[in-house]
């Protein structure tokens, strides 16, 4: 691994004036899951790493009937899924965030990390973008909120600017009745990345009948081709059959 | 440039000067010489180096050294408390949870993790905690009876590691002291 | 027939005599190594499948800051070397024949510098035109790996016992089919690695985790062109071998050179990578064409195996392994007229080896399912065809496998009980089904000169407390113990004051390691004889002091007397001693030696090849979701016939571990290859099996004597590897009527066939 210099800013002022004195030079690190293996690999070697481990209430988790829930970026897979508002108001976030590869990598893996990642084998993705999701990102200039579904851009593409931190994941409260489901095909183990993952919502009177579905088809790295897409909103027929059975209504 | 950092590894503080790219890992078996915790993967997969940082299980490999700075660290070798093993090395010696043992650092400190958090769980749940551990010799079977072992209190109260208190008797004998004959 | 024996110490749950180190992290693994001075060693390696070298040019590597040496061939004897065929060498000679190759090391004072100067060695290449498959490779006009290699066939087997064409002229029904294997890494979860030094005097010590430690010396001597006794090896806690820690690869002698260049102890261990890529040598794959011929009632009259094997570039124990897969498996069921035709063939990919099973969980995934077919086409229970062929003691195979003790009836009746198969076959569900197969291993196999044998040492130390010396090693399976209880039986102790050193070839006589599913066997009988020797020793001593015959003693939990008189004693700790502190003292010592009553086999191949061979049967209940092809295994059961088992929890181990490796082989594990390279060679990608994975396991052993073993026991450590593909498959075939012929079994491909078949 290539050696850098290593910051701790306390505040996302302090973070954003490094990134933008160190432009290209910088990363950013937060549960580090997947940087570090990047940069292990020789694929990334930046000479400036500026954690945002330090940064107080940048792991937050805040819930308001009106406003939604309000996830820091610095919030871990474990904490969003041991969150009781997360629980109680927003049961498919829960049962996605659960089934993210294992507790240890969900103690490490930031949301925001996550995200700005963009790998299309991860779980959130889809079933943020199916509670209507946005995000809000700032940078030393401006600061700027867009549904997380515009975000993704490609295989590990974003449309993350320089200098820019994701900093908030805000999911609107859904109405009630709602009727969810998150499936993920794993083939081989059931620690793998999945092949296909599927995030499911019905709401209000659609319950029933299908009105929203977002979907992420992911690579099988096994036999037949491998194609990876980032999740968009869509009706895909084949849903109509291969769709969970939606038993969970909340 | 090197960082000044102190770490409270197994209770003890150690102050360390390191690269910003040391990975806990790294430090903890080079500079801190705690060889227990292993290499397996280097991604994060298996598990082979999962200590306990503040509370929460990771791996050690995707750690900075760095990012650690004061926080509590716990790995195998902070386990057995005064040459006393702690219940789940005793549940794996007794129930045979490992074999080539390379994995079971890791294995034990993740199972630590799960009954820190919750000290009864069912079967299902400790595999679902512990599917992240890799094992390539044991099957797995015997590291979950080892694990259920000690969440329903099965294992023996008078354990000691191959009677190794009675050698100690024994090895009190003078060795040197011509043997009586028998007459 | 099981006969009946008492032991005290044998058949106990005892603890694990190295359990104490293992839980708390104090076993010195090769990576917790550390030497003063020590350097780290990095390899650079063919980016090519197949490419001259024109030039090598180190020298910017050598400038660099904190390198201390560089190697090249030129500091080889550019001598080839190999466990069958000397046919690879350190470091390439001329050309690179896989991707992974190693042409060139850095010893450095940290990984950094090292992984920094391997970029400043300058090679210049010329790729050649490389041959990826088998098949093709063996065309004419194919590239050659090794130009002295016709047709890339590095070996031929041709044998007919009986009259296969008068065999298949009396069957009632033929079956043919062609089935495909695939390679499987090893996955040890510590990686192979070394830590070498070098005296001037000229002698290497070489810590290894290797499984096999003075055929890793011979080698080792072989390629450095050094006596074997100017090589020491010291086995460090072995994190998994499988097979894959067999010395077949050149980290070893890498370091050797290293440090014998830098004149300082290098340690060079493989990334998991480097692991996957030129590390351990993945499992033969295997295309084999299988043809049986049926009599009406369900015996096999005639059996045709046609093998085409992916060698890889160069030669580990791929030979062997070949002729395993083509002939073993005629020693599990009666067979009289067989004809095995095989061809191990070189390829540009990295050298396949031995794994787990050696060339029998190939065989056995083509074989059984086609025994399978056969049942299907005769209208009878797959359970019953296995009854009416089934080994039993007595036996010998066409090729001349002397069967001493077989079970394999009762492990038949033992899985249908367990299974409760017939029950589930009269109430067969839409999309379950249940797949068998058997299964036969060798304990110890007879090829590497004309010995299959193992030797020990006993001492008995001041305190009463016996110490066997061995250099078999320990590889995470638990011999330790199993010879620790074997000795402590033998000498009338407690298991608890029997204790095993380290294998190192300096200080422990010849062994040959762990392979084969020997060790329990034939370590075993080694070190029941070197107990023998020392008990009676002690006997001597000990019948002085009770003025006693020596032949009316016996020996219980470390106390020596006279039959039926147990109150008048005296304990190995005073025998050992009083032998010892007096005029003409001497410690009490023994050695013993075993050698398997077995044959070296002839040039057609026959030959009992071991001195016992172990049986089991497995069989699994799956469901198959026919809308994803997906196959969820419900039920899984074992039956093993290993003899006696000495140490039951090892025993278990070794059925589940090997069960595992089963799984993961049938339904998991597999890597794509890229012209040779495999993608993605890490764990993320190559998944083996987690806990989540593993489905509900009954499993049993049967009552069995292996006379020829030590108290009873044969090997046990492959045999459950075996078979497990083949049982899915045939559990698949049961439940939704479609075959795999090719592993791994995804579900794409179950998908696809529920597709075809409509």
């Amino acid at each position: 691994m290539v050696k850098f210099d290593y910051f701790e800013p306390k505040s996302v002022e302090q973070a954003c004036a490094f990134l933008e004195r160190h432009a290209d030079e910088a990363k950013l690190i937060a549960g580090g899951t997947a940087l570090l293996i990047w940069m292990r690999m020789m694929l990334l070697n930046p000479h400036v790493v500026v954690s945002l481990a330090r940064i107080p209430g940048f792991d937050s988790i805040s819930f308001d009937p009106k406003d939604g829930l309000r996830i820091k970026a610095g919030a871990r897979h474990r904490d969003i899924e041991l969150d009781p508002a997360v629980r109680e108001h927003y049961p498919l976030l829960y049962e996605t965030f659960r089934k993210v590869a294992q507790p240890r990598i969900r103690n490490m893996g930031t949301i925001g990390g996550n995200l700005c990642q963009g790998d299309p084998l991860t779980d959130p993705g889809a079933s943020l973008i199916a509670m209507d999701a946005e995000i809000t990102l700032t940078s030393s200039k401006a600061k700027r909120t867009l549904p997380l579904e515009k975000f993704f851009v490609d295989y590990y593409q974003t449309d993350l600017r320089p200098g820019e931190i994701l900093i908030e994941i805000r999911v609107p409260l859904p109405a009630r009745p709602l009727g969810w489901a998150h499936i993920k095909f794993l083939p081989r183990s059931q620690e793998d990345f999945a092949t296909v993952g599927v995030a499911l919502v019905l709401r209000g009177n659609a319950l029933g009948k299908r009105r929203r579905s977002c979907a992420a088809k992911r690579s099988p790295m096994i036999e037949s081709g491998r194609w990876r897409r980032w999740p968009r909103m869509k009706s895909i027929p084949w849903m109509t059959t291969a769709a969970p059975p939606i038993t969970n209504v909340t | 440039m090197k960082r000044k950092i102190t770490l409270t590894v197994n209770g003890k503080e150690q102050e360390l000067e390191i690269e910003p790219n040391r990975l806990l890992l790294h430090v903890l078996r080079e500079e801190i010489g705690l060889t227990g915790t292993k290499e397996g993967c280097s991604i994060g997969v298996c598990g082979a180096c999962s200590v306990i940082v503040d509370g929460r299980l990771v791996s050690s490999c995707l750690t900075l050294a760095a990012g650690c700075e004061g926080r509590d660290i716990e790995t195998i070798e902070g386990l057995a408390k005064d040459g006393n093993l702690h219940p789940l090395q005793q549940a794996f010696i007794e129930y045979g949870g490992f074999q080539c043992g390379i994995c079971t650092p890791g294995q034990i400190m993740a199972a630590k993790a799960l009954l820190d958090e919750n000290p009864k769980p069912t079967a299902d749940e400790v595999k679902e905690w512990m599917s992240g551990n890799l094992c390539r010799c044991t099957g797995y079977y015997k590291i979950l009876e080892s694990v259920m072992a000690v969440v329903n209190n099965k294992i023996s109260p008078d354990f000691q590691f191959r009677k190794r208190e009675q050698q100690a008797k024994i090895q009190s004998l003078d060795v040197y002291k011509p043997v009586a004959k028998t007459d | 027939m099981a006969k009946a024996e008492k032991f005290s110490v044998v058949g106990q749950r005892v603890q694990r005599v190295d359990g104490f180190d293992k839980v708390t992290g104090e076993s010195k693994y090769i990576a917790d190594i550390i030497l003063p001075g020590m350097l780290l060693g990095k390899i650079l390696r063919s980016p090519y499948p197949h490419a001259r070298i024109l030039r090598i040019d180190t020298s910017k590597a050598e400038h660099l800051r904190g390198v201390r040496a560089v190697v090249t061939a030129e500091d080889t004897l550019k001598r080839p070397w190999g466990a069958f065929f000397a046919d690879q060498y350190i470091l390439s000679v001329g050309k690179a024949r896989y991707v992974g190759e190693e042409v060139a090391a850095v010893a450095a004072v940290d990984l950094d510098v090292a992984e920094e100067a391997l970029a400043l060695i300058d090679v210049e290449w010329e790729p050649l035109p490389a041959v990826f498959d088998a098949e093709e490779a063996m065309k004419a006009g194919a590239p050659l790996v090794h130009d002295d290699k016709k047709r890339n066939i590095a070996v031929t087997l041709d044998i007919e016992r009986g009259n296969i064409q008068r065999a298949f002229a009396e069957s009632d029904i033929i079956v043919e089919d062609t089935f495909q294997s695939a390679p499987q890494w090893h996955c040890s979860i510590e990686t192979i690695g070394s830590v070498a030094e070098y005296a001037s005097s000229g002698k290497y010590t070489i810590y290894m985790n290797s499984q096999t430690l003075f055929n890793a010396r011979y080698r080792i001597a072989a390629a450095l062109g050094v006596p074997e006794t100017d090589i020491r090896i010291i086995q460090s806690a072995v994190g998994g071998g499988f097979g894959g820690k067999s010395c077949d690869d050149n980290n070893a002698l890498v370091a050797a050179i290293l440090a014998r260049k830098a004149g300082k102890p290098v340690k060079v261990i493989n990334s998991r990578e480097e692991e996957f890529l030129a590390g351990c040598r993945p499992r033969v794959f295997m295309k084999i064409d299988v043809k049986l011929g049926f009599k009406k009632d369900g015996r096999i009259r005639a059996k045709h195996i046609r093998i085409i094997a992916d060698n890889g570039a160069y030669s580990a124990k791929a030979p062997a392994i070949t002729g395993v897969a083509a002939m073993r498996h005629d020693t599990c069921y009666k067979y009289s007229d067989v004809k095995t035709q095989a061809y191990l063939v070189y390829t540009n990919k990295i050298p396949t080896g031995a794994f787990r099973g050696f060339g029998n969980p190939s065989a056995e995934w083509a074989v059984e399912q086609a025994i399978d077919i056969g049942a299907h086409e005769l209208g009878i229970d797959p359970m019953e065809i296995a009854r009416i062929n089934a080994a039993e003691s007595g036996y010998v195979s066409p090729h001349g496998n002397r069967v001493t003790s077989c079970e394999l009836k009762q492990c038949l009746d033992m899985t249908e009980k367990m299974m409760d198969w017939k029950k589930k076959r009269a109430d067969k569900k839409p999309n379950t089904g249940l797949g068998l197969a058997c299964t036969v291993h060798v304990s110890g196999k007879r090829h590497f000169g004309d010995y299959d044998g193992s030797s020990a040492t006993i001492k008995i130390n001041e305190d009463g407390k016996a110490l066997i010396l061995s250099g078999e090693g320990e590889i995470g399976q638990g011999v330790h113990t199993a010879m620790c209880q074997i000795a402590a039986e033998e000498l009338g102790v407690r298991v608890e004051d029997v204790e095993i050193s380290k294998a190192d070839t300096d200080l422990t006589t010849f062994c040959l390691g762990a392979f084969a599913s020997r060790l329990t066997y034939i370590s075993g009988n080694a070190v029941k004889n070197a107990a023998s020797n020392v008990k009676q020793q002690l006997f001597q001593q000990a019948s002085e002091m009770l003025e006693a015959n020596a032949d009316d003693l016996i020996s219980h939990g470390g106390r020596i007397f006279v039959k039926g008189a147990e109150g008048k004693f005296v304990t190995v700790a005073d025998a050992a001693r009083a032998r010892l502190f007096r005029h003409n003292g001497a410690p009490i010592v023994g050695s013993g030696s075993f050698d398997a009553d077995s044959v070296l086999p002839d040039k057609t191949r026959f030959g009992n090849e071991s001195g016992a061979y172990n049986y089991g049967v497995q069989a699994a209940q799956v469901e198959v979701d026919r809308e994803t092809g997906q196959v969820k295994v419900l039920q899984y059961v074992i039956a093993s016939d290993c003899g006696t088992v000495i140490y039951p929890i090892g025993a278990e181990g070794q059925v589940e571990g090997g069960f595992a490796q089963g799984i993961g082989y049938a339904l998991i594990e597999g890597l794509q290859f890229d012209e040779g390279r495999p993608v993605n060679p890490n764990f993320s990608d190559y998944r083996i099996p987690s806990m989540r994975d593993l489905p509900p396991l009954t499993h049993a052993f049967a009552d069995s004597y292996e006379p020829t073993g030590p108290f009873g026991a044969k090997g046990l450590g492959e045999l459950n590897m075996d078979p497990t593909a083949a049982v899915i498959s045939n559990a698949i075939f049961d439940a939704v009527g479609v075959r795999i012929k090719t592993l791994p079994i995804t579900p794409e491909k179950v998908l696809k066939a529920l597709t075809e078949k409509g």
